[in-house]
């Protein structure tokens, strides 16, 4: 029960911390990126060719570089690949294209890459993929199975906090500010001198950037990664836990993360297998998550938290419990005033 | 020889055209604003004024002619770049940022400068928070000047035609420009919000700032404005004081139509 517990708990760090990716680029700045998991997978292969020894110890493997280093390169060399890729993707995606072009070319991109890397043999071993992943710091500790275990849960929850963290930072930030304010009608943010490219841009990065950190987690956790890892699927469902969370809030893509990704899929392995149909269960999963959406969208479109406001100064705690009177629709006459106010029934609209 | 009036304009705009496709929606058109006035900008539907707008502030490039702000060319630099030489702008249609409240949007109108680096979110916080306070007091006072502060928490995509309206006045003024261009404020307005509007932007140009308007709403320019331009078939076809441009026989048969001028 323990390593079950911890294994979860463990697979529910890295996807929280995948899943703020997403909300950087989606949540914060409103780019629908449909390709998002590539990262993820760019990620777990960087770091993967980076502490893996080199191929020709194995026969029939071929992969690049195989540079045995130690779990801490590799884990910031996914960050920076994947952020350096998307820095190169981005740039030429955000020049132009908005909204659903905008997420036609990252689904044209991610057919593109997943072809490239399930094809390419020498670049990523093709279809079958990199195995054999070490586990970081596990010479240096020399713990029991389960006390690794464990340590693994503990690092993977240090990433998750910082990430989480410096996602909030930002998001509380002037920065994060003009990057919403890009999203909420960008010619409006370039008439008062947003640099709305670059925002954008910078936005998409840190996205890429995460996605990376949780790849190499991933790779570590697993032992191993291949195009079987990253259905398009694995993008689609992580919408579906901002959706449920609530988008544009950080601890709302883990909370959404937590339910629709970790519980839901733990809980319904527990409904008895269908018959001889061993498809039901996955299948089941699925059709239950879908629901959860539904039911999300129908009874709190705005997620179980939704969006904060940013406020410095005395306004941030009434800024942050806002959406409350929003989420329960009580009237909007019931703002606190802010400061000396000059007429209460003044702005209301004769 | 100009050398007179050109330090007194803010903004010149000589021999601009542009057109779409076959119809030319600026044809040769030349003005320029005194600096601290408020200079409206009229002329039947179609005779150029949004385009004329939309060329000085960058949101589209024109064919050719050219704008300057303080002596400085401007034409086709793009709105980003034109507004952070301080050309700000507003749109016919209110384009407040709904999902932030009524104070972030007066709040992330304020001039850039280096607070939106990411390298400060991280690592210069206090300088931030110190800023974030200061630009806090000034946006909650706009907002109070313009009646909006009991609003402030509240997500500006809840707010009435006319509130919105006022919001993108006091985006308008937190930003610090050097002039404005104010495109038909008053559409969806109530009269009472109009004259708080007046109110607000003839503090603005004593705060000085120069202002350019354009309206339908003659009654407003004549008291707001000190110096009208008309427009006609995207021309220059008249300009001065109202009761001048009265008295213009062209500008009256274009625009203003034969009962307004014993008006």
């Amino acid at each position: 029960m323990f390593e079950y517990l911890v294994s979860v708990g463990t697979l529910a760090a890295i996807t929280s911390v995948i899943a703020l990716g997403l909300n950087s680029r989606w949540g914060l700045s409103g780019q629908l990126d449909l390709g998002y998991y590539i990262y993820v997978a760019l990620g777990a292969y960087i770091d993967g060719v980076l502490t893996l020894p080199s191929a020709h110890t194995q026969p029939d493997v071929s992969y690049i570089l195989g540079l045995h280093l130690p779990f801490l390169a590799g884990f910031a060399g996914a960050g920076l690949g994947a952020g350096l890729v998307s820095l190169v993707v981005g740039a030429v995606a955000l020049k132009n294209l908005r909204g659903d072009y905008f997420a036609i070319v990252t689904v044209a991109a991610t057919i593109i890459g997943y072809t490239v890397i399930s094809q390419y043999k020498p670049l990523f071993n093709g279809y079958n993929g990199l195995y054999g992943a070490s586990q970081p710091f596990a010479a240096s500790l020399n713990l029991s199975p389960q006390g690794y275990q464990a340590f693994y849960f503990g690092l993977c929850v240090v990433v998750l906090v910082a990430v989480f963290v410096v996602l909030e930072l930002l998001r509380r930030s002037p920065f994060g500010l003009a990057v919403k304010a890009v999203r909420e009608n960008e010619i409006a943010a370039s008439a008062f001198g947003k640099r709305t490219y670059l925002l954008r841009l910078k936005a998409y990065v840190i996205g890429g950037v995460v996605a990376g950190l949780g790849g190499s987690l991933f790779m570590h956790y697993i032992t191993a990664f291949n195009p079987a890892s990253w259905s398009p699927l694995e993008t689609f469902l992580l919408y579906g836990a901002l959706l449920v969370g609530g988008t544009a809030n950080n601890l709302g893509a883990v909370v959404g993360a937590l339910i629709a990704l970790i519980a839901f899929p733990q809980l319904t392995q527990l409904i008895p297998a269908l018959g001889s149909n061993s498809n039901a269960g996955p299948a089941i999963q699925n059709i239950v998550i879908g629901l959860l959406i539904f039911a999300v969208l129908l009874f709190r479109a705005a997620g179980i938290l939704p969006e904060l406001t940013t406020m410095s100064g005395q306004l941030r705690t009434r800024g942050a419990w806002n959406w409350r009177r929003r989420a329960t629709g009580q009237a909007a006459d019931s703002a606190e005033p802010a400061g000396p106010v000059v007429d209460p029934a003044g702005p209301e609209e004769a | 020889m100009a050398t007179p009036a050109r330090s007194q304009a803010c903004l010149e705009v000589t021999d601009l055209y542009k057109s779409f496709g076959g119809v030319t929606a600026v044809n040769g058109c030349t003005f320029s604003v005194r600096r601290g006035s408020i200079t409206g900008l009229v002329g039947p539907n179609g005779a150029g004024k949004s385009t004329v707008i939309n060329l000085i502030s960058g949101l589209i490039r024109p064919d050719r002619g050219a704008v300057r702000l303080e002596g400085e060319e401007i034409g086709g630099r793009g709105m980003e770049w034109v507004s952070r030489r301080g050309l700000v702008r507003t749109f016919q249609v209110a384009r407040e940022w709904p999902a932030l409240t009524v104070l972030e949007n007066v709040i992330a109108a304020a001039p850039a400068g280096h607070r939106e680096a990411i390298w400060r979110a991280l690592f210069a916080r206090r300088a931030l928070n110190a800023q974030g306070r200061a630009l806090e007091a000034r946006a909650l006072t706009l907002l109070e000047r313009l009646k909006l502060a009991p609003l402030a928490q509240e997500r500006a995509g809840r707010l009435s035609g006319g509130q919105k309206r006022l919001l993108e006045f006091a985006r308008v003024a937190m930003a610090s420009p050097k002039i404005v261009l104010l495109d038909e404020p008053l559409a969806g307005v109530n009269p009472v919000l109009a004259e708080e509007l007046r109110a607000a932007i003839t503090d603005l140009r004593d705060r000085g700032a120069t202002v350019m308007i354009v309206e339908h709403n003659l009654g407003f320019v004549e008291r707001t404005c000190d110096h009208v331009i008309v427009m006609a078939t995207g021309r220059v076809i008249g300009e001065g004081t109202m009761s001048d441009l009265r008295r213009s026989p062209q500008v009256v048969e274009a625009y203003l139509g034969r009962g307004a001028a014993h008006a």
